[in-house]
């Protein structure tokens, strides 16, 4: 389930992502118990992902700086595929087309989970969200990511909402623009 | 192919002369301040080109290019420095700068005893001379 | 003696007097079986005894001379590597043309520069031979971006913005040099 590996390199099976991942989760709630804070730990490890993988992904696919958020959504949809071999839905754009959401009719991190009713406010995926912050933040890019429709609480999918907050103008690489 | 601008600086960094053909971002910069910038980017590049040269003495800057144009690069013994400005698809033409300097420079300028080598150039001589010399070469008329 | 040396603080180099295959720029490394280190021979004394002390005494010669080309310190390279930041920046300031990039490739007379710049502000520079083409060096340099981002960035060990120390990154960042130094693809 994992991206297909290169030559040489073994691919990683879909459910050992899982079960780590579960285990993250797991260990992080022990350690900090208030789901709260939970979720800001899972949403600052996403955040160090991310600010790592968009190089990869730069590197990898040869891509140029996006120049509106379709541009972003469509990028964002293809590093889904490359990285987790999920193909989300990009759509709900609001009016100003600066905000829209990634729909995962599967999602392959909750594959064996069920929230118990205590953990209602635990957003099981925050992950997705730092990492999708992070490495927009590096191109140059604040956005607000957050699971509006979780799998895990009812909804049929999951729902990632990512709205285009400003450009961070002063980070800029000189040579770009 | 296109010629954007031409900076001569004096041995000590002093602009001598400017000229631009075709330039389509003017700097926000004022002319001094821009004479400054470019002669801080060549001091450092020819710094940078000789200490980065694996044997001494070969390592001498002569052009860059950018996305955008290309920079090339002439500097006399005597410390007078050519600058030209043109398109990327220019073939170098460290060659061209060295013989507008000879046989342009040195005549209309060097030779004129009244002009002093620390002043900007106003000689129109030299500027109708320079400006064929320029609009003569292969890369102009393209 | 006919060199003329001048005194920088770290070494004595050769400022003038170029002959005998020892070039201007060179710096002296050995004195006799000695190394020379900064200004001083050591030959085992606790600080070491100044070179010009010893060649001004008649009773030391013939003396053995070895000059090369000075290594570059770490201290230097930080050094380069801030100017050409700088350099670089210059180069967009002071473009004909809107929305230019920085150096991308440079002509240094008996060698070649090139620097590529990934999105997110890294800089990727190599220094090569003349023969090397502008599209060689840019495959190599954005190969070096994936290396970069397969064993720098995604090793959980290294830190961002940190010197690499990491072997893989070493092993890998030589095969795709001997790939580029490869005669046959030379062009």
């Amino acid at each position: 389930m994992a991206r297909q590996g290169r030559s040489g390199e073994t691919k990683m099976e879909g459910e050992l992502l899982a079960l780590t991942y579960g285990a993250v989760v797991a260990r992080v709630l022990k350690d900090y118990e208030r789901t709260d804070e939970v979720n800001a730990q899972l949403d600052k490890m996403g955040y160090n992902i991310g600010v790592r993988i968009i190089d990869d992904f730069l590197a990898k696919n040869r891509h140029g700086r996006c120049k509106n958020m379709q541009e972003t959504a469509e990028a964002i949809q293809s590093a889904f595929k490359q990285y987790i071999n999920v193909q989300p839905q990009v759509g709900k754009w609001n009016d100003a087309q600066n905000s829209f959401s990634l729909t995962l009719d599967t999602n392959p991190l909750t594959s064996f989970v069920e929230l118990p009713a205590e953990l209602s406010r635990l957003y099981y995926c925050q992950l997705f969200c730092g990492i999708i912050r992070g490495a927009l933040e590096m191109v140059q890019l604040e956005t607000k990511v957050q699971i509006v429709a979780d799998n895990l609480k009812g909804s049929n999918v999951t729902e990632i909402r990512i709205s285009f907050v400003k450009k961070l103008v002063d980070a800029l690489p000189v040579g770009e623009d | 192919m296109v010629v954007y601008n031409l900076y001569i600086l004096g041995k000590n960094g002093q602009s001598l002369f400017y000229r631009e053909w075709l330039r389509e971002q003017s700097s926000n910069l004022s002319r001094d301040e821009e004479d400054k910038l470019m002669v801080g980017l060549l001091f450092s590049l020819s710094n940078f080109a000789k200490k980065m040269s694996s044997s001494p003495g070969t390592g001498v800057f002569k052009s860059f290019n950018t996305s955008k144009y290309k920079l090339h690069y002439w500097e006399s013994p005597t410390g007078i420095k050519l600058v030209l400005n043109t398109s990327t698809d220019v073939e170098p033409c460290h060659d061209h700068l060295s013989t507008l300097y000879h046989h342009i420079f040195i005549q209309t300028v060097v030779k004129n005893p009244l002009v002093p080598l620390t002043e900007p150039i106003n000689s129109s001589l030299f500027v109708t001379k320079l400006d064929a010399f320029i609009k003569q070469q292969t890369f102009f008329q393209d | 003696m006919r060199y003329n040396f001048s005194i920088l603080i770290s070494s004595l180099k050769v400022v003038y007097g170029e002959q005998d295959g020892i070039k201007t720029g060179q710096v002296l490394l050995n004195y006799n079986e000695h190394e020379v280190s900064g200004t001083s021979v050591r030959d085992g004394s606790q600080t070491g005894t100044p070179v010009l002390t010893l060649l001004a005494d008649k009773a030391n010669y013939p003396v053995n001379l070895r000059f090369g080309v000075p290594k570059i310190t770490s201290n230097e390279k930080i050094i380069m590597a801030s100017t050409f930041h700088t350099v670089f920046a210059f180069s967009c300031q002071l473009s004909p043309q809107p929305g230019s990039s920085g150096i991308k490739a440079m002509d240094c007379g008996s060698y070649k520069f090139f620097c590529f710049q990934s999105p997110t502000g890294t800089k990727f520079i190599c220094q090569t031979d003349t023969k090397v083409t502008d599209e060689r060096a840019e495959a190599f340099l954005e190969k070096c971006y994936e290396i970069y981002s397969d064993y720098a960035l995604k090793n959980p060990f290294y830190s961002l913005e940190m010197p690499i120390r990491a072997d893989l990154f070493d092993i890998h960042l030589k095969s795709s040099i001997e790939l580029v130094d490869r005669p046959l693809m030379r062009s």
